[in-house]
């Protein structure tokens, strides 16, 4: 299947990304470099550049893999949007109106964006399964511990078959869990693997990290993501970039530029904060004089509606970035907080023999269960966190 | 002086349901100083300073209301409020009582006295005293509703009644009551006889207690108002053992304790090493032909008994309700029994899921009094106490009567513990089985033997070196 000529050192290097636990940023780098899409992208590009008469236009291609492996530090969504608009905007710049080779180039775009978010959300959900698995583990252990107890105590007569089958009971459903976690786990890990184009034997192999990252200590703010949007987002840079090449090709001089196109964030009490898109501002007069500016006029109306689409697109990413950071904030510092101070408590009330060691195990199990929900909160927010990376690198010519 | 003077005659002549008057504000200043106490021990006995004389009682971990003489009636003044009571030291319940202490102070007053008690009500809702057992008008019974209106928050209502027969009494709210006791509001009430009274013996010491029970959530400091039957905390006096002092006589006396029960079950009463008679109930003194020596007094619900011993065997005997669980501090009556259960070897796995878990039980609970492990705050261990030997293991209703020889007349300071004389103490037995004869014809021939009769193992004894108190 890896038949397509990649350089041996790259698989070195792969090799040797394996050998640590995967991080997200290692994940994205070896899905980059084995990506099927992103081959076809960069051979497309290839070609292009190679029938191109004015190849030299175009800056050194962003996605060879001396340039992957040189980005440390360098943050991998904004390379890799210049990447792809570089390739997206080449038609524009040779002023060549090649409307469907822009099309096809637009598709592979959106592919790669969408392999890339593909990617964080898959290792996010691989490393999230693998926590809950080992926490079903400990649930078990618990539940195993307590039907060994109860099968002694029915044994000792202290005990009757009820309160035994119920002890035992619980180790039953805690089985049963552990071996849906498994299963999930497992099928998270070949998700992941099948992204970055590992083999059966690299997936077994792979190593990821026990937890997911801490969650950052303040969430992603508005000013930033507008920062973020107006810097990097593709389909407006691409609905912009179409604009201007239009209106040059006509001769307009009062191009408005890409900054122009303003984000203005509003808190809002319920639902955080709104983003609003502002248009840049067109002479309208200028563009209603003659059929002959149809094309202009058209480009026009693509960026407005590319900035309306963009616009509720944030909206729905931020606001549910935002929920999902403030809901696993809450788990971390309120419910799991409180379920420890109920365990501990419980500890005491035992020792003091207010309560059995039944009850210290199945507060054990429920401690975890507190436990598997803040972990799936902090997974929610790493998955939310990836769909508003892909927000703000926007999808070119696909509305969502 | 005018109004005030004016204000005791009007109480003093009305009667009946009406006599429950609140008390204007200008006559609060006429109203007796209400003394307030603010430490759980016991105090000693109240010497009459006025009045008729008697032998005042003790009221274990408690003590006597002073009064004052207002043209020939004995005044009291009873606060009834919220109250913090210490049940021994480490745990302090937020109860609701009189005069700064659950249960309030006991009353005494002598047959045939005149008896004004001035009730103030610091509660924030209504109250009332029901003054149970006595003789007196209906309308000073005490019923909210029924006999009076209740005492609103911040009233005074004024009481007043002949103190009509001898006896031992208690008080209560009749307002609320099921809240108000639960939150442990009541009272002693001791009527000394007016004269000599065939029935009713002269003794040395006089003790008085009353029975109480709370539901407090181990961790939390007031009590579950709604329990009905489960409670967890067993109080003599609201205090439980090692908090309840003891009962501290001299040989030979003449010892008499009242016990009146207002929980809600029956306590059988336990006095180790002497035989008691019951000598009064609800109902005033026994005739002596129903009179018959026991070791064991159960006490109703609502009941009040006095008994009657002479301290005549020294020692430490223990005095204590004979449900055993009543001699327990807070315990969890849900905990599994895991006697003969094997747990070490899951210690490792459990504390691995519960750190700071430890194995208990496997062999009894006795190891209970005398591990000390963290517990909810403001908790007592279930099973407590040291005593000259070790661990005692109680809590609860539990003291002990202490008889001593050397004890003083009126000293009721505890004189620590009892110096057993030699070889009077139980000690381990160290010598070799004595041979055991054994019946060999088994069941005869309505039962025979169905496999031959094996020689019976030799008992096993563990030979160790007498050690601790063994010598005594």
């Amino acid at each position: 299947m890896r038949s397509v000529a990649a350089p041996s050192d790259e698989a070195v290097e792969i090799g040797q990304l394996l050998t640590a636990p995967l991080d997200r940023e290692s994940a994205l780098r070896i899905a980059l470099a084995q990506s099927p899409a992103m081959r076809r992208l960069l051979a497309l590009h290839e070609s292009e550049l190679n029938s191109a008469a004015m190849a030299g236009r175009i800056a050194n291609p962003s996605f060879s893999y001396e340039r992957l492996r040189s980005s440390e530090g360098l943050d991998i969504e904004r390379w890799l949007a210049f990447g792809v608009f570089d390739v997206l905007t080449l038609p524009q710049r040779r002023r060549v109106a090649a409307a469907d080779i822009e099309a096809g180039r637009a598709q592979l775009a959106t592919d790669v964006l969408e392999q890339m978010t593909a990617v964080r959300r898959s290792w996010v959900e691989a490393v999230a399964a693998g926590e809950k698995r080992r926490y079903a583990e400990r649930v078990l252990a618990s539940a195993e511990a307590s039907a060994e107890l109860a099968v002694r105590m029915e044994a000792a007569g202290n005990f009757n078959l009820l309160e035994r089958a119920r002890q035992q009971s619980y180790q039953a459903d805690a089985r049963s869990r552990l071996i849906v976690a498994r299963q999930h786990e497992l099928a998270a890990r070949e998700s992941l693997g099948r992204l970055l184009g590992l083999d059966g034997d690299q997936i077994r192999v792979l190593k990821l990290p026990p937890r997911l990252p801490d969650l950052p200590t303040a969430p992603i703010s508005a000013p930033d993501i507008a920062r973020a949007l107006t810097a990097t987002r593709l389909d407006l840079r691409l609905a912009n970039a179409k604009w201007r090449s239009a209106a040059a090709a006509y001769g307009l001089t009062r191009v408005t530029s890409l900054t122009d196109v303003t984000l203005s964030l509003r808190e809002q009490e319920t639902r955080g904060f709104e983003v609003e898109l502002a248009l840049p501002v067109f002479d309208a007069g200028d563009l209603q004089r003659g059929a002959g500016r149809a094309q202009l006029r058209a480009a026009a109306a693509e960026l407005e509606q590319t900035a309306l689409v963009a616009s509720s697109d944030l909206r729905v990413g931020y606001g549910a970035y935002r929920s999902a950071y403030d809901d696993a904030v809450h788990h971390r510092d309120v419910l799991v907080p409180l379920r420890k101070a109920m365990s501990e408590e419980t500890l005491l009330r035992y020792n003091g023999m207010l309560l059995g060691v039944f009850e210290l195990l199945s507060d054990a199990r429920e401690q975890v269960d507190t436990v598997i929900a803040a972990i799936e909160a902090s997974e929610r927010y790493w998955l939310a966190e990836a769909d508003l990376q892909a927000s703000l690198l926007g999808r070119p010519g696909v509305e969502r | 002086m005018t109004s005030r003077r004016r204000f005791f005659e009007l109480a003093s002549l009305t009667g009946g349901a009406v006599a429950a008057a609140t008390v204007a504000k200008a006559a609060l200043a006429a109203l007796p100083e209400p003394v307030i106490e603010t430490s759980p021990n016991t105090r000693p006995p109240l010497e009459p300073a006025s009045g008729r004389p008697y032998r005042p009682v003790v009221t274990l971990n408690g003590w006597t209301l002073p009064w004052r003489m207002n043209r020939g009636i004995k005044e009291f003044h009873l606060v009834a409020e919220p109250v913090q009571r210490e049940f021994a030291p480490g745990f302090k319940a937020n109860l609701w009582g009189y005069n700064g202490q659950s249960p309030g102070p006991t009353i005494e007053v002598v047959e045939g006295d005149r008896v004004r008690i001035f009730v103030t009500n610091k509660l924030p809702e209504i109250t009332s005293v029901h003054w149970h057992g006595q003789r007196l008008p209906s309308g000073m019974d005490g019923v909210v509703g029924l006999t009076q209106p209740g005492i609103p928050p911040g009233k005074t209502f004024v009481y007043e009644f002949v103190a009509r027969r001898p006896g031992t009494f208690m008080y209560h709210p009749h307002a609320d009551e099921m809240v108000q006791m639960a939150m442990g509001m009541m009272g002693f009430w001791v009527t000394h006889p007016k004269n000599k009274h065939p029935l009713i013996a002269d003794v040395d010491r006089d003790f008085c207690f009353l029975l109480s029970s709370f539901d407090i959530d181990p961790g939390s400091a007031t009590p579950k108002i709604m329990t009905m039957l489960d409670f967890n905390i067993w109080s003599w006096n609201s205090r439980v053992f090692p908090g309840i002092d003891p009962l501290v006589v001299r040989h030979m006396d003449r010892v008499r304790v009242r016990i009146g029960n207002l929980t809600m079950t029956n306590h059988p009463i336990h006095l180790h090493g002497h035989e008691f008679l019951v000598t009064g109930t609800d109902g005033g003194p026994t005739p002596t032909t129903t009179r018959q020596y026991e070791v064991t007094q159960d006490i109703a619900v609502g009941q009040m008994r006095q008994i009657e011993f002479l301290a005549d065997e020294e020692g430490d005997w223990a005095f204590h309700c004979h449900k055993s669980h009543h001699t327990m501090n807070a315990m969890g009556h849900d905990v599994p029994t895991m006697i003969g259960v094997k747990q070490d070897d899951l210690a490792a796995t459990i504390n691995d899921l519960v750190p700071g878990y430890m194995a208990m039980g496997e062999r009894g609970m006795d190891e209970m009094s005398t591990m000390r492990m963290p517990m909810p705050k403001n908790t007592l261990p279930m099973m407590m106490g040291e005593g000259p030997f070790g661990a005692v293991g109680m809590g609860g209703m539990f003291s002990v009567v202490k008889v001593r020889r050397g004890q003083k007349r009126n000293d009721y300071a505890d004189p620590g513990s009892y110096r057993h004389p030699p070889g009077t103490v139980a000690y381990e037995f160290t010598g070799s089985a004595p041979t055991v004869s054994r019946e060999s014809s088994a069941g005869g021939t309505s039962l025979p033997l169905q496999q031959p009769l094996q020689n019976a193992p030799e008992t096993t004894v563990n030979v160790r070196k007498p050690h601790g108190h063994s010598g005594h």
